[in-house]
């Protein structure tokens, strides 16, 4: 369904963001994925997680004026970030959903699967991240 | 594309995700969106969500960015290049059929004229114009103390292709994303269905609140997410057929929308300053 085999090994995730930095994660936000993903609390809302696509024109649609960052999943695991694959997403969220993307919603469920599917998104899961905003500096890079 | 960004605001009829053409239309600040997937403001309602978790985002929105300018969402800053009410550029997007009806919304003496001319039209775009318009404005005649009955003829037409499967041409598509051509049009097709239900849901939730008897079908989004779990065109087609139609007919059929047609114009006759009619 995405244009090209994306491998975790050597393909790098990207988000779009602002010029001066990716906005930081706090770890010990609320973890539900069906939230983060439809962004319910709006902006300045606290997740740990960062939203992060396969692909660079994804990423730089949602950067508009601000700037497309990357990251690999090896280098972030390396720094305590774990890697919720798209396919991981995908897999959970059928029905009302199971673990951290488990929801009181059926159709919310399905909206936030929509949308991992058509961005080809992946989320860095920074539940584990002590320093996040050192975290963040050292593992995104602009693109 | 941004959630909270104009592309996903009821008040924009021109797009919705990855349809759509390629500027946006606000049908509150009368300004056409030129990069609608990078504004907002703070009047913002979302189309992608039932009307009850609309409501919820809306506080935080309305909390975090100004009612009367369009700003960009990264950087704050309202920039002039983002939108435009210049005849010339007016003139060149009604040459779009769908943006010709979703400009006159409002303008025009009726805004049901103008759903209705939406309505009409062949294809997604049109009928995503006449949904997301048509929440609006059947909210805005909730506020202003209307019956759930305001939304009764936009009901009514929703309800008779909710089970088509939209068209959605490949001129219609602003982007693929992340997926192939087909898939997109999939997904799309999807979100347009749920769209239609979405609106009945609203006025079945105005309804419940008004102790109308179509009220009791409550929660059909969820119903049609649970059981069809997957994008699959047909089979939400065909769970729609057996059980959200019959779901709601049961409560309201075609002989008691009629009835409640004659009522509604007989009131808005009574008393022409109803939200029957207009807004």
């Amino acid at each position: 369904m995405t244009t090209k085999n994306w491998k975790p090994s050597k393909d790098p995730l990207f988000r779009g963001d602002r010029k001066s930095g990716v906005n930081v994660p706090k770890a010990n936000a609320d973890d539900s994925i069906v939230r983060h993903i439809l962004f319910l609390e709006g902006p300045g809302r606290e997740t740990p997680y960062l939203s992060t696509t396969e692909e660079y024109d994804v990423a730089e649609y949602f950067a508009q004026s601000g700037t497309v960052w990357k990251t690999f999943v090896n280098d972030a695991k390396k720094e305590g970030v774990s890697h919720i694959s798209r396919a991981e997403l995908l897999s959970l969220m059928k029905g009302n959903g199971k673990g951290n993307a488990k929801w009181s919603s059926a159709f919310e469920v399905m909206q936030a699967r929509r949308y991992v599917e058509q961005w080809g998104e992946h989320l860095p899961d920074f539940r584990q991240v002590v320093n996040p905003i050192e975290t963040v500096k050292k593992i995104f890079k602009k693109s | 594309m941004n959630l909270h960004s104009c592309q996903n605001c009821w008040f924009n009829g021109l797009q919705y995700g990855a349809l759509g053409i390629a500027v946006g239309y606000c049908s509150v600040h009368k300004k056409i969106l030129n990069i609608a997937d990078g504004t907002t403001c703070g009047l913002h309602l979302r189309k992608d969500l039932p009307l009850y978790r609309v409501k919820q985002v809306a506080v935080h929105h309305s909390d975090k960015y100004p009612e009367n300018m369009i700003i960009r969402i990264i950087s704050g800053i309202e920039d002039k290049r983002d939108i435009s009410s210049d005849d010339k550029d007016l003139l060149s997007l009604r040459q779009d059929a769908v943006a010709d009806a979703a400009l006159d919304f409002g303008l025009l003496g009726s805004k049901i004229e103008s759903l209705a001319q939406l309505k009409a039209m062949p294809g997604a775009r049109a009928e995503v114009a006449m949904l997301s318009l048509a929440r609006g404005y059947i909210s805005n005649c909730i506020e202003r103390n209307g019956k759930w009955t305001s939304g009764l003829h936009l009901y009514w037409w929703t309800r008779s292709r909710l089970t088509d499967i939209p068209d959605v041409g490949v001129r219609d598509i602003r982007a693929v994303g992340a997926t192939q051509l087909a898939r997109q049009q999939i997904l799309i097709a999807w979100s347009v269905v749920m769209l239609r239900l979405t609106l009945i849901d609203d006025v079945v939730e105005y309804a419940a609140i008004q102790d109308d008897p179509i009220g009791k079908a409550k929660g059909l989004l969820d119903r049609a997410a649970e059981s069809t779990q997957t994008f699959n065109l047909r089979s939400l087609s065909k769970w729609l057929k057996a059980e959200a139609i019959p779901s709601i007919d049961s409560r309201l059929s075609y002989t008691r929308y009629v009835e409640l047609s004659q009522e509604l114009h007989k009131e808005s006759m009574d008393m022409p300053n109803v939200c029957v009619d207009d807004v």
